[in-house]
């Protein structure tokens, strides 16, 4: 994948999760930050800081994207969430508004 | 229990009506046939026996004390049939007891075992045959034709009850019914199955209320009586069974009678919570519940040899003197039908435009007659409204003329340009279809709910969605309810309390700190919260809850006018009120409510309590200077008095305002509403009947900030809403036709070309709409996120495949959960819906 076709998203603890741009689309949040007229910082170096999501659940968040992405081709699988993280994980996705 | 007080089984009375038939004492040896029809016995029993188990367990009266030696003693007398059956025996515990206790005579008939079949035969036997004489029409031919044949079908379903097989059960019930249908020739089969079941359900409903308040009371008497039934019950048992019977269509009159007026300390059911058909055999129940208790499988199926053998001979002799005795006993009875039938009718039944009219009292005929007059005035003031009208009228007469159809088919009448454009939509709606993490998340954690051990950083809104999962799908329990009383909660939402018993509420309640709760909503919590409960827990003293401004105690059936009163007093900053179905609740609480919060209170919901008189609760209501939300649906005496008077004096602040099922409304009250209400944001009209073309006129041009309209029923023809969207549909934001029969190709035309900021349109059972108008609809509506379609069976998938708006969920064509579509608060939408919280603090 090409650079311009990547967006870069860093939880909490400094990771950094690579993913496609069309995956993070998913995420209403970041697809208004991404592609809104007004120049935000993110759309221009391609990277989006979380302080409050910590690595496992933006890990969880990743996987998403790409599930639901193939959701919509047609293949209808299941999401596995485990229960520990499931509060979490709810109020980072109602955040992302995905 | 009314009835039994009048006429108390002693051994004189006894005496009196027996004819006893020793050939009948005996038991039937159809061992195989038992096994059968085990469903709707058990059933029977097995809801007694949960009704045992749901009676207050704090009542540790001398009752059920007496209950267990009773309960001992009858066993014995199914033990005799139960040792011959023995393929009936499901493992039950008190085998050993039972054999003990197979020595005593033979001659304590099993009357007892007969009893949960019975009730639970007759109950639905009960229920199809009494519903037509409550539901009563101006027409007396058509009730004395009905009450005749409620006592005709009684004795048929004492004949069939014979038949001890459990599809008779149904099939009878079925069989009853269509006899009734048959002979309502009015009405149709929709409407008496809807009557047939609101009639059911309000008196279920009537009677969880009187139940709940009388219940110990109710069940000393029922022992006494048991006691005395116990007595005479030796040898006498057939004489019994028959004086049950005699005393069976005695006490449903009266029941009848005590079914139509609430608050009627008399006219009691034993069992709280419970959906009971009056007619049923108290004493029957009462022993349903002790066998219940024990031998919940075993009793049925003495139960069906027990009635299979004495009722085909008991019943043949005992109709004709039934049927005798009912008639020259009472035409007095038949007038205690027809009363109750009076009373319960404008509840039940729904009234076509002209016999409401036929029924209704000379001052509203002169009323209208008075409104004939302002009819033309609409018509001819120079509003949008009219002059919307005339251009339809026009045009549909301009089609006519050009296409030559005959102007009866007016339905045609407008062309329609639309034409399916599939593709463009197809790859936009799948999107919609994948499931969003959170909602992912929300199931998980419904599913899982026990685990949770804290919710303390999730915000009110997560709180308020997992509430209302859990409650939807019938898990919400203490342990949930703790973790959202933990800290010191803003917001307490339980969408519904009615698994919640007194002691549960209690101990939740007490540890709860109502320092910061700013929302409080116990939905359906009747059960848990009668007045006593209140002054212990939430209203134990004043102020206790300061900052409370939204409060919705829907359904609380066991909440008085003392107690609302202690919650106000303990509520001291309440602005949104919901009181609705809390029966209880009079005009005195409305008072009592203007007294205290005056010009506070924004929001006051009203629906369905029947103790309020609409004129009593006026003056009160006047205090209300700011009351944004009135609603008051399903108040049967709300007038167009009442709400000329209410408008005048608060119809300034007025936003919204609920009058679905006020069926004495008519087009002068919407002339007051218009005039009165500039800023009225929402308007609920559902089943008025009597409302013509003229009140939308006034509608049009009095209520230019209309957002929310529902219609359901109404008269209104197709040019007039059509008119009326012209004329003011920029600002409609949700709009339901629901069953406006006449809606059609004018109001498609309308709705399509000025409803743009239309989000949710409802054209449920439109059945003149076809495809082209609907699709026309969701083509041009861009805004329009919801669409209801139920019942139009006209239209095919050209319209679901073929519209091209990628946005909008067409909920109706196929079968979808129910749950779904019922609207609910939002869970994001301020406590208080039209005025920020803040701004008034």
């Amino acid at each position: 994948m090409r650079k311009e076709d990547t967006v870069k998203l860093i939880s909490a603890e400094g990771f950094e999760f690579v993913i496609s741009k069309e995956a993070a689309m998913v995420s209403q949040t970041i697809r208004n930050m991404l592609t809104s007229p007004g120049s935000f910082a993110e759309a221009q170096h391609g990277e989006v800081t979380f302080p409050e999501i910590s690595t496992t659940i933006l890990e969880k968040i990743c996987q998403y994207f790409h599930w639901s992405l193939q959701y919509a081709s047609g293949k209808e699988t299941e999401f596995p969430i485990e229960p520990e993280l499931t509060l979490e994980l709810m109020m980072a996705a109602n955040y992302l508004h995905t | 229990m009314v009835v039994l007080r009048s006429r108390t089984v002693t051994p004189q009375t006894l005496a009196k009506d027996s004819t006893p038939c020793p050939s009948v004492i005996k038991q039937s040896p159809a061992v195989p046939l038992l096994v059968s029809p085990a469903t709707p016995p058990l059933s029977a029993s097995r809801r007694s026996g949960r009704l045992a188990s749901r009676s207050p367990p704090t009542d540790e009266t001398p009752l059920t004390t007496g209950t267990k030696r009773r309960r001992r003693r009858s066993t014995s007398a199914g033990v005799c049939s139960i040792a011959k059956n023995k393929a009936v025996d499901e493992g039950n515990p008190a085998a050993d007891v039972v054999k003990q206790e197979a020595e005593e005579p033979e001659a304590s008939l099993p009357v007892s075992p007969a009893t949960p079949f019975l009730s639970a035969h007759r109950r639905s036997g009960r229920l199809a045959s009494r519903s037509p004489s409550i539901d009563g029409t101006p027409h007396t031919a058509g009730r004395k034709r009905r009450s005749a044949s409620a006592g005709v079908s009684s004795e048929n379903e004492a004949v069939d009850e014979g038949n001890p097989s459990a599809e008779g059960v149904a099939s009878e019930g079925n069989v009853i019914a269509d006899g009734v249908k048959q002979e309502a020739g009015e009405e149709t089969p929709q409407t008496t199955g809807r009557k047939r079941r609101s009639a059911s359900a309000d008196v279920g409903s009537i009677e969880e209320n009187k139940s709940a308040v009388e219940e110990n009371q109710a069940a000393e008497r029922v022992a006494e009586r048991v006691k005395q039934e116990e007595q005479g019950n030796d040898g006498k048992g057939l004489s019994l069974e028959e004086n049950r019977s005699v005393k069976r269509t005695r006490r449903w009159t009266s029941e009848e009678k005590g079914k139509g007026k609430l608050g009627e300390v008399g006219a009691i059911d034993v069992r709280n919570g419970e959906l009971r058909v009056p007619g049923t055999l108290i004493i029957d129940e009462g022993r349903a519940e002790r066998e219940g208790r024990q031998n919940p499988s075993r009793q049925p199926s003495t139960v069906v040899t027990e009635k299979a053998s004495r009722e085909e001979e008991e019943r043949l002799k005992e109709r004709t003197k039934d049927a005798l005795s009912k008639k020259t006993g009472s035409g007095s009875r038949m007038d205690q039908f027809k009363d109750a039938a009076r009373k319960n009718a404008a509840r039940f039944a729904h009234f076509e435009a002209q016999e409401h009219l036929e029924a209704a009292p000379p001052g509203v005929e002169a009323a209208e007659q008075s409104t004939e007059g302002d009819d033309e005035k609409v018509e001819d003031w120079p509003g949008p409204f009219s002059t919307a009208m005339k251009i339809i009228r026009d045009r549909s007469n301009r089609m006519n003329l050009q296409s030559e159809k005959p102007t009866s088919d007016k339905a045609n009448s407008v062309a329609i340009n639309w034409t399916p454009r599939g593709d463009v939509g197809g790859c936009n709606r799948s999107r919609t279809l994948v499931p969003s993490l959170e909602q992912l998340c929300m199931e998980g954690l419904a599913k899982n709910a026990d685990a949770i051990t804290s919710l303390d950083c999730v915000p009110d809104v997560f709180r308020h969605r997992l509430s209302q999962l859990l409650c939807d799908s019938r898990k919400m329990n203490t342990h949930f309810l703790n973790l959202l009383a933990c800290g010191s909660p803003s917001e307490l939402r339980i969408r519904d309390c009615s698994w919640l018993t007194e002691e549960e509420f209690t101990d939740c309640v007490q540890g709860l700190d109502t320092s910061n709760l700013t929302v409080l909503q116990l939905d359906y919590s009747g059960r848990g919260i009668p007045d006593y409960v209140l002054h212990s827990t939430l209203a134990a003293s004043p102020g206790s809850m300061p900052v409370l401004n939204t409060l919705s105690l829907n359904g609380a059936y066991r909440l008085s006018d003392i107690g609302l009163r202690s919650l106000v007093s303990a509520a001291p900053s309440l602005r949104c009120l919901n009181l609705s179905q809390c029966s209880l609740v009079s005009a005195t609480s409305i008072s009592i409510l203007g007294e205290s919060l005056g010009s506070r209170l924004q929001e006051l919901y009203l629906n369905d309590c029947q103790s309020i008189d609409a004129m009593l609760m006026l003056p009160a209501l006047l205090k209300f200077e700011n009351l944004e939300v009135l609603s008051v649906g399903g108040i049967e005496t709300v007038s167009d008095d009442f709400i000329t008077c209410f408008v005048a004096v608060c119809g300034h602040a007025t936003k919204e305002l609920v009058l679905s099922d006020c069926v004495k409304l008519t087009d002068s009250s919407l002339k007051a509403i218009a005039t009165a209400c500039p800023r009225l944001h929402s308007l609920n009209l559902s089943n008025l009947r009597q409302l013509t073309d003229s009140a939308l006129g006034y509608l049009a041009n009095g209520c230019q900030e209309i957002q929310t309209l529902k219609l359901c029923r109404n008269n209104f023809s197709d040019e007039a809403i059509a008119a009326f969207i012209e004329a003011s549909g920029e600002s409609l934001k949700d709009l339901s036709l629901n069953n406006v029969k006449q809606v059609s190709h004018n109001t498609a035309l309308s709705v399509a070309r000025r409803a743009n900021n239309l989000q949710s349109l409802d054209l449920s059972w439109c059945r003149n709409l076809a495809d082209e108008a609907v699709g026309l609809i969701v083509d041009s509506c861009l805004s329009l996120k919801v669409l209801k379609i139920f019942g139009c069976d006209q239209l095919t998938d050209v319209l679901l495949s073929g519209h091209s708006n990628p946005v909008v969920e067409i909920i109706g064509m196929k079968m979808s959960p129910a749950l779904t579509n019922v609207r609910v608060i939002d869970a994001q939408a301020f406590a208080v819906h039209y005025s920020s919280v803040l701004s008034s603090m």
